[in-house]
C-alpha cells in the first residue's frame, strides 16, 4: 500500500536534493570571507590589488579585515587555498617570514586544512605583496591597523 | 547452529568481525594517521606507573585503572599500542555477549556497529583512554544484560577513574538501582573507589587526599590563554560530523521503537541522552577542562550500538518494526543534518540520513531483510566515508607536523642535533618513522600542564617530585620543565621547532629571548628557530 511507505520515501528524496544542494553550493566560506571587506586604504597599500587578480599564477578570492590590526589576503589555485596575512608591527607575536618598514607578513588558514602549500608559491606570492607594501606604507595609513585602534 | 547462522549470529561471524577491526586497526598503526596526543598521554601515564608504581596508581589524573593494566607493556610504544586494540576488540566481543544475552535476532549487527565505528577505530589505534572506558562500558552492558548486575555495578565504579564523564551512567545506575531497591547494586557501585580511596590513604596520609588531589582540574588554570583560542561550544556542523563519526547509522535510533528495548538498553539511551547534552553543554563553561572534541562522545556508541542491532534485527524476522514517530523524528535530525551542511566540507550527515531513510522506506514496502542490509552497508562504510567528522586523524589535528618534520631535516641535516619542541607528536613521529635520528628532541612542557600536574599531585608525600622524576627520561621526548628552559640552559646552535600555541609565551618569554633566537624556517602554524649569541640591534 502505497500510503505506508510514500512518505518514507518522499523524505528520502528530499534528502537526495538536500544532499545535491549542499555538495552543489559553493565551497563553504571560511572565517576571513564572512569578515569585513577591506576598506580602500588597505587597497591602496596593496598598490590597489583586486579580488579576482593573479599573484604569481594563484587567484586573489577576497581582501578582508582588518581584524585585531590584520589584513587578511585569500588566493587560491585549483582546489587549494590559503591567506597572507599583513599585520601592523606588534599584532601578532609570532615571528614574521618577511618585514617591511611598519608591517609584519604571515602566511597560513590552508585549505584543504592538511594540505602543505609549497613554499614556491608562497616565497613569490609574498614578495610580491611585499613588494607593494613597501611602496605604500609610508603614505598610506590603514584605519583599524594602528596601535590605538579598538 | 548451521554455517549461515553460525556466520550471522554465532562465533564465526565474530571471529570474521575482529578480524576486520585488527586489520582495520593495523593499517591505521602501520601509516601513523592516528598519532595523537592524548593518546600517547595513555602510554605516557603507564610509563610512569611503570617506573613508580605508587606515584603513578595514586595519581587520580593518571588513569590508574588503565595505567596499571599497560604499564608492564609501556616499553614499547609499539607494544602499547598493540595492547590498546587488544582491549577495544574485548568491547566488541563483550557487546557481541551483551546482545546475545538480550536477546538480539541478529547478535552481530551491535557488535558490528561498534568494531566499524571511525572514531573507536581510530581511539583504540591513537591509544585514547576513551576507548577504553568504551570497552568497560560494553563489559557493564553485557553483565548487566545478562542479570549479573552487582558485578555490572562493580565495574561500572571502576570507569570514572578512566573517564570521569561516564560518572554519568553509574548516576543513572544508582537512581535505577534506588528505583528497583537493588541494594547489592547500590552497595558495589562505589566498590573500587572506597578501596581505592582507602589504599591511597595510606600512601597520601590523607583520608581526603581524592578530594584534595582530585582527577582533574576543577576550573583551568587562571589566565590561561588556550581558551581565548578555543571556543566552547562546538558548531553544529562539527556535531553532526562527529555523530555520523561515531557510526554512521547514529540516525537510525529515530526507527527504534522504545517499547522493544529491554532495560539494560532503555537505561543505555537514557545515558546516551543525558551524556550528550551534558558533553555539548559543559565546555561552553569550560568545567573539568572538556573541550569539544568528538572523541568524548565515543561512550554512547555501545547502548546505539545495542538499540540499533535490536531493532534491525527484529526487522529481519518481522518480530519489530520501526516506531510511529520513526518518520518525523528522521525528518527532524535530516532538517538539523541539512543545516549542518550549510558550513561544512561536505553534507555527511545528510547522507547517512538519507540512507536510513531508504532502509525506512523499504521496510514499510515489505522488504525488512533490505531495510536491515541497508544498515549493515551503511555500518560497512564508516571507516571510509564518514571518518573524517571524528577529527581524529593525525593530519587534521596536526597538519603542520609533516611540514615540521621536512623543514627540520633541512635545517639540521646529518650533524647530531638537540632540539627543542612544544610538539608532542614530533619525538614519537621521529621515533616510529625512524626520520633524523641524529636528532635528540626536548619536550617543552608547557606552563599549563605543569599546573595541571602540580595541581593534582601531592607535594608533601614527594609524588610532585616522583612524577617528574618518572617522567624525566621520556614524555613526548625529554621533558624540560618551565623553569629550567632559560637561555643559560641551552647551548647556541640548538634549534627549536615550535608549534604555533598561545600558552608559549608563558614558558618562552618575548622579551628574555629576544635576540637570542633566529628564524630558520618560517611558518605560519610552525616555526623552526636557532639559538643564536645575542644579536645587538
Amino acid at each position: 500500500m502505497i500510503w505506508r511507505w510514500a512518505p518514507s520515501a518522499l523524505l528520502c528524496l528530499l534528502c537526495i536534493v538536500g544532499v545535491a544542494h549542499r555538495l552543489g553550493a559553493s565551497a563553504p566560506q571560511d572565517r576571513a570571507s564572512r569578515q569585513q571587506p577591506a576598506p580602500p586604504e588597505a587597497m591602496a597599500l596593496l598598490d590597489g590589488l583586486q579580488v579576482g587578480e593573479k599573484l604569481a599564477g594563484w587567484t586573489v578570492l577576497g581582501i578582508t579585515g582588518p581584524t585585531d590590526r590584520v589584513l587578511r589576503i585569500d588566493v587560491a589555485h585549483d582546489e587549494i587555498r590559503f591567506s597572507i596575512s599583513v599585520a601592523a608591527r606588534g599584532a601578532v607575536e609570532y615571528p614574521a617570514p618577511r618585514t617591511t618598514e611598519t608591517y609584519d607578513l604571515y602566511y597560513g588558514h590552508p585549505h584543504p586544512r592538511d594540505t602543505e602549500i609549497p613554499e614556491s608559491a608562497t616565497r613569490a606570492i609574498m614578495a610580491g605583496i611585499e613588494r607593494r607594501v613597501r611602496r605604500n606604507e609610508a603614505s598610506v595609513e590603514v584605519p583599524g591597523m594602528s596601535a590605538d585602534a579598538p | 547452529m548451521d554455517a549461515r547462522t553460525s556466520l550471522t549470529r554465532g562465533p564465526l561471524g565474530l571471529a570474521l568481525l575482529l578480524a576486520g577491526f585488527f586489520v582495520l586497526a593495523g593499517v591505521g598503526l602501520q601509516d601513523g594517521r592516528y598519532l595523537h596526543d592524548e593518546g600517547l598521554l595513555t602510554h605516557l601515564f603507564a610509563l610512569v606507573t611503570a617506573r613508580d608504581p605508587a606515584a603513578g596508581f595514586f595519581l587520580q589524573k593518571s588513569r590508574p585503572p588503565i595505567s596499571a593494566l599497560y604499564a608492564p607493556l609501556s616499553g614499547s610504544l609499539d607494544l602499547f599500542f598493540w595492547a590498546h586494540i587488544t582491549v577495544g576488540a574485548l568491547g566488541i566481543v563483550a557487546l557481541w555477549g551483551a546482545a546475545r544475552a538480550l536477546g538480539h535476532r541478529v547478535p552481530l549487527l551491535a557488535p558490528g556497529v561498534l568494531a566499524l565505528s571511525p572514531l573507536f577505530i581510530g581511539g583504540s589505534v591513537a591509544g585514547l583512554s576513551n576507548t577504553d572506558a568504551v570497552t568497560g562500558l560494553c563489559i557493564v552492558a553485557w553483565l548487566h544484560a545478562s542479570d549479573r548486575r552487582v558485578a555490572a555495578a562493580a565495574v561500572l565504579g571502576v570507569l570514572p577513574w578512566i573517564r570521569a564523564e561516564v560518572a554519568v551512567l553509574a548516576v543513572l545506575f544508582a537512581i535505577s538501582a534506588l528505583r528497583h531497591s537493588s541494594w547489592k547494586e547500590l552497595a558495589a557501585l562505589p566498590g573500587f573507589g572506597l578501596l581505592y580511596g582507602l589504599a591511597g590513604a595510606g600512601y597520601h596520609h590523607d583520608p581526603l587526599w581524592f578530594l584534595h588531589f582530585p582527577p582533574a582540574l576543577p576550573e583551568p588554570m587562571p589566565n590561561n590563554p588556550y581558551w581565548a583560542d578555543h571556543g566552547g561550544a562546538a558548531s553544529l556542523a562539527a556535531l553532526v560530523g562527529a555523530a555520523v563519526a561515531l557510526t554512521p547509522v547514529l540516525p537510525a535510533l529515530a526507527l527504534v521503537r522504545w517499547k522493544s528495548l529491554r532495560r539494560t538498553e532503555r537505561l543505555g539511551l537514557w545515558f546516551c541522552l543525558v551524556f550528550v547534552g551534558a558533553l555539548v553543554v559543559l565546555p561552553v563553561w569550560q568545567v573539568f577542562n572538556f573541550d569539544t572534541s568528538p572523541r568524548y562522545l565515543l561512550p554512547v556508541v555501545p547502548f546505539v550500538a545495542l538499540a540499533v542491532g535490536r531493532a534491525a534485527g527484529g526487522w529481519i524476522d518481522e518480530l519489530d518494526e520501526p516506531g510511529r514517530v520513526a518518520l518525523p523524528l528522521l525528518f527532524f535530525v535530516a532538517v538539523v543534518a541539512y543545516i549542518g551542511a550549510a558550513s561544512a566540507s561536505h553534507p555527511t550527515g545528510l547522507i547517512a540520513i538519507t540512507v536510513v531513510a531508504v532502509a525506512l522506506t523499504a521496510h514499510r514496502a515489505a522488504a525488512p531483510g533490505l531495510a536491515a542490509t541497508t544498515l549493515a552497508i551503511l555500518t560497512l562504510s564508516g571507516p571510509w566515508f564518514f571518518a573524517d567528522g571524528g577529527q581524529l586523524g593525525t593530519r587534521a589535528t596536526v597538519p603542520h607536523l609533516a611540514p615540521m618534520i621536512d623543514r627540520l631535516g633541512e635545517v639540521v641535516g646529518d650533524a647530531p642535533k638537540v632540539v627543542y619542541t612544544n610538539e608532542p607528536l614530533l619525538a614519537s613521529s621521529l621515533m616510529r618513522s625512524g626520520r633524523l635520528p641524529n636528532v635528540t628532541v626536548f619536550y617543552i612542557v608547557q606552563e599549563d600542564q605543569r599546573f595541571e600536574l602540580e595541581r593534582l599531585a601531592n607535594p608533601a608525600v614527594g609524588q610532585r617530585e616522583a612524577l617528574w622524576e618518572a617522567m624525566t627520561p621520556n614524555a613526548y621526548g625529554r621533558p624540560v620543565r618551565p623553569d629550567a628552559l632559560r637561555p643559560d640552559t641551552v647551548a647556541v646552535g640548538a634549534i627549536f621547532a615550535l608549534t604555533k600555541d598561545s600558552r608559549l609565551p608563558l614558558v618562552m618569554p618575548p622579551a628574555r629571548w629576544e635576540g637570542l633566537l633566529q628564524v630558520v624556517a618560517p611558518g605560519y602554524d610552525m616555526t623552526i628557530e636557532e639559538r643564536i649569541e645575542r644579536r645587538t640591534p
